[in-house]
């Protein structure tokens, strides 16, 4: 038996009145998540070619930001950019508040950023690598036949077919990443799960609150999987009928909860 | 092996077990000083919901597991006296209510202030009286000399305690009186919001004094008091409400803890002899 009842008029509340330190919080996630994944997938390409480079010094650095990065905990790298460096070498990597022109941005939120963003491009690396791996060597040697420099012929052949083989991989990234940055709230940083802690600190309301934030990371990654199908239709605009339209994306995202209302039967 | 030979054994060992059971809580009886309640006794421990980052009340001894600090003491002596063992369970403290209402603990030694608010969930028996105090980086770089001073300066405090309500109450204030807020940053843990300070993260710490004095004696080159203690608060054991009579042990074990010096010589101990409750 439950030990209380759950209070929904809460739950309901902060699902269809959220107030203006909710919004703020919402905002943090989605921008430290977009940029963070952002900087991560150039930082995986840059990795990535690196590792195919045939410089051994560039081809080890590329295994050991991996082998750090992939392995340590993303907490302890948030930490690490934001307070360690300060302990250990006593200067400052990351300003309290970051100004350019009229734009204001939270040191805290950025240290996220970044460590996000270093973090998630030796995953990427992984993916983008194996996206590379997955064209046939001949598109390589076809496009040099034609007079195309390696640079070239990877920028017009190689990663634009690489790409199809990548986003979906990457697509699991940044829904990871939208939970994940969650993590920032370590370094005082109130996105959408910190502002749940804080507001349950104060009611004492766990299953209200955090039903509520799980709605809205919901809504978020439903929103990022119709995203996603979009582009994954534009890169097979020349392969139509294979990657699923918007519709069917929306339908197979929700599938569960339709055969679960006819009790199973389709 | 037949049947009824396991069934033998079973009933053996099952006997075995009764008979040092009633052995155990036989001696315990004799030895309490404090009858505690029999599902405690039948336990033979006091489990507490502790959120272990707050010096000097509860923390881990440097380099080890081990809890230590001044509620660690003060729960092991209140089990000693109703002769059983403490328990402590590292508990984040803004699940901490939560924690003992779903009945994970007996009850919260946390320096958990005794509020109105918090009156509603739980029952408080009080046990110190602390106020607050912020703290600063050594020679007050940001020019911090006491609560009027925080306007439009950074405070870190920890999540779900009194004193971030406290600094949430002030920011209400000064927007009434047309003046910047304070700028409140909210650390999950409290030695993270104390690390914040330190790496120059915020202008000042805010949280209870005895945890302020501990920073301060733990880290001479880089902590200072700004100002005076603020806004005395008594500190509770919490308990649950339908507990009555464990609420009653506990109150006469604090009790007896004041009147035969023990108290007296924990707080001593951690340099926190000014918190102790005022008792004729």
């Amino acid at each position: 038996m439950p030990l209380a009842a759950v209070a929904w008029h809460v739950v309901w509340q902060r699902i269809v009145h959220p107030d203006h330190a909710f919004a703020l919080a919402l905002w943090r996630t989605i921008y430290m998540s977009v940029t963070a994944q952002f900087f991560g997938v150039v930082l995986g390409l840059v990795a990535a070619l690196m590792r195919m480079s045939r410089l051994r010094i560039l081809r080890l650095l590329s295994g050991a930001y991996v082998l750090v990065f992939r392995g340590t905990p993303v907490i302890v790298q948030i930490f690490f950019v934001y307070f360690g460096v300060n302990l250990l070498f006593g200067f400052t990597l990351i300003p309290n508040t970051v100004s350019a022109g009229p734009i204001s941005l939270d040191g805290a939120a950025l240290a996220g950023i970044v460590a996000l963003a270093v973090n998630e491009g030796a995953y990427m690396r992984e993916i983008i690598r194996a996206g590379i791996d997955a064209i046939d060597k001949g598109q390589m040697e076809a496009a040099k036949s034609l007079g195309m420099t390696y640079r070239l012929a990877m920028r017009r052949i190689v990663l634009p077919q690489a790409a199809r083989v990548i986003v979906p991989p990457l697509g699991n990234e940044f829904n990871n990443m939208l939970k994940t940055s969650s993590l920032v709230f370590f370094i005082g940083v109130t996105e959408l799960f910190g502002d749940a802690e804080i507001r349950n600190s104060t009611a004492f309301q766990p299953v209200e609150y955090f039903t509520a934030v799980a709605f809205w990371y919901l809504v978020l990654t439903t929103v990022w999987s119709l995203i996603q199908a979009q582009i994954e239709r534009a890169l097979a605009r020349d392969e139509r009928g294979e990657a699923p339209s918007f519709r069917e994306r929306v339908f197979q995202a929700w599938a569960p909860v339709a055969a679960w209302r006819t009790g199973g039967a389709r | 092996m037949p049947r009824s030979r396991v069934a033998q054994l079973v009933a053996v060992i099952a006997g075995a077990i009764l008979v040092a059971g009633l052995a155990g809580s036989a001696s315990a009886r004799t030895r309490a000083r404090v009858q505690p309640p029999t599902e405690i006794q039948r336990a033979g421990k006091i489990v507490y919901c502790s959120d272990i980052t707050y010096p000097p009340e509860e923390f881990y001894a440097k380099g080890s597991t081990k809890p230590a600090g001044s509620d660690i003491d003060i729960g092991t002596q209140i089990a000693k006296l109703m002769a059983v063992k403490a328990q402590f369970d590292n508990t984040g403290f803004d699940g901490i209510i939560p924690a003992l209402l779903s009945h994970k603990c007996n009850a919260i030694i946390s320096g958990m202030n005794d509020t109105a608010k918090r009156r509603r969930q739980v029952g408080f028996v009080d046990y110190l009286r602390v106020g607050q105090s912020l703290m600063v980086r050594k020679g007050n770089p940001s020019h911090v000399s006491g609560l009027a001073s925080l306007s439009g300066r950074s405070v870190s405090v920890e999540l779900g305690t009194t004193n971030a309500g406290f600094l949430e109450k002030e920011n209400a204030k000064l927007t009434g009186q047309g003046k910047q807020t304070i700028k409140i940053v909210t650390y999950p843990k409290d030695t993270d919001a104390a690390t914040a300070l330190k790496t120059g993260r915020v202008d000042a710490y805010f949280g209870d004094s005895p945890v302020v004095a501990w920073y301060i004696q733990q880290d001479r080159s880089s902590f200072a008091f700004a100002g005076q203690p603020i806004n005395p608060i008594p500190v509770g054991i919490a308990v649950r409400k339908d507990d009555a009579q464990f609420h009653a042990a506990l109150h006469k074990a604090v009790r007896l803890m004041y009147r035969d010096g023990s108290m007296k010589r924990i707080l001593a101990k951690w340099h926190m002899s000014a918190f102790a409750l005022k008792t004729k």
